[in-house]
């Protein structure tokens, strides 16, 4: 069984909105297909938090570009 | 003569360091100025110049607006996945070209200037080397013999050798530090006063845009898709995009299943459709199907074997 996703991301007021699709493939049908999938998001690819770590970890970095930036540009 | 020494932070020394040099350029601005009306034409360049700085930071540092052209810069250390690089400059020609075209089509202005915008292009130069950050007039800038030479690059040969009008080059020096080797190149010498003969690499980038234009786009419909997620980042386009497929970045947010993905193979020596990734953990390939940065990625995850 195989796994297809999209990742979409749209800007939305300097941050990013993400939409992230998944649909699995196999011959299952298709309800089936999309419990597992629930499952799959969920419990083993935990995604939810996955994207908080994200947010956080994306945050860092974002804060430390600005914050050097600034830093550089006010003891002058 | 201690004001000819200080640097960042009020040193006396400012601290050299390495890093990316971007100059977005507005070609066709002479020409589009000396035929176009006064009144208009200004307000043209002045929205170009706002989307231009929109698209490239903060993943670049807006050192000046030069005229007709943009002049960025960002330390090595901001920059983990050199192909970050080729793929902003890429997206952000993409997204000028939609501009363009939208304001061709938007104006009802019969002047000159507003008829004439789609003569306007972009050319992108990328150079990598050492450089000083210093205040000038406010605004804090790279100096250094890098920052000359990535000037100096914007009179190259590639347009006449190649009659591309909107491209990007890079130095060599700065492909290599990217780790890129792409496809459909053109490699260039330049000879320069003071700097001799610099090995370039140019990319089409007018080619890029019909090539998008013109793919087939697969992509989950919200209506297909067995799952739809969405989540609101702080972050910009770029910085999310990379952390989403940079692979040794995405294994340090995956909070399930401890995975290990790594790059598989660039066909075309860069990530891009028929580009695989392999988690080393699960076993998993993950085969892009579709890439157009910033705006969206398809991938199939298949078990290997």
């Amino acid at each position: 069984m195989n796994a297809k996703i999209t990742g979409e991301l749209d800007p939305l007021n300097g941050g990013t909105h993400l939409k992230w699709r998944i649909r699995l493939e196999g011959i299952l049908p298709r309800s089936i297909l999309r419990l597992l999938s629930r499952i799959t998001v969920n419990k083993v690819l935990e995604m939810s938090s996955s994207f908080e770590n994200l947010e956080v970890l994306s945050k860092k970095q974002l804060d430390k570009t600005t914050f050097e930036l600034n830093k550089k540009t006010t003891s002058m | 003569m201690e004001a000819l020494h200080q640097g960042v932070d009020g040193n006396m020394e400012a601290q050299p360091q390495k890093g990316y040099l971007l100059l977005a350029d507005i070609s066709g601005y002479t020409a589009f100025m000396a035929n176009t009306e006064l009144a208009h034409a200004p307000l043209v360049l002045n929205q170009i110049i706002r989307f231009l700085t929109k698209e490239l930071t903060p993943t670049m540092q807006l050192a000046e607006v030069e005229g007709d052209a943009l002049f960025l810069y960002a330390s090595e250390n901001d920059i983990s996945r050199g192909e970050l690089l080729l793929e902003l400059v890429e997206s952000c020609y993409i997204n000028f070209r939609d501009k363009r075209r939208t304001m061709a089509h938007n104006i009802t202005c019969p002047c000159n200037a507003c008829q004439t915008v789609t003569t306007l292009d972009l050319k992108f130069i990328v150079h990598y080397g050492e450089y000083v950050l210093q205040k000038m007039t406010g605004k804090l800038k790279p100096f250094g013999s890098s920052v000359n030479l990535a000037h100096r690059l914007l009179k190259n040969s590639v347009k006449e050798t190649t009659g591309w009008n909107g491209y990007v080059l890079f130095s060599n020096i700065c492909l290599n530090k990217m780790e890129l080797s792409p496809e459909n190149i053109y490699k260039g010498m330049e000879k320069y006063d003071h700097f001799g003969e610099v090995e370039t690499i140019s990319i089409n980038f007018e080619e890029k845009y019909q090539e998008y234009s013109a793919n087939r786009k697969d992509f989950i419909k919200p209506e297909d898709a067995d799952v739809n997620l969405e989540y609101t980042f702080t972050a910009p386009p770029p910085i999310i995009w990379d952390w989403l497929n940079d692979p040794t970045k995405r294994n340090k947010w995956y909070a399930g299943n401890k995975s290990n993905w790594v790059v598989k193979d660039r066909p075309h020596g860069r990530t891009g459709s028929s580009a695989n990734n392999h988690c080393t953990n699960s076993g998993f390939i993950e085969h892009i199907l579709d890439w157009r940065p910033f705006h969206y990625f398809t991938v199939r995850h298949k078990k290997d074997g």
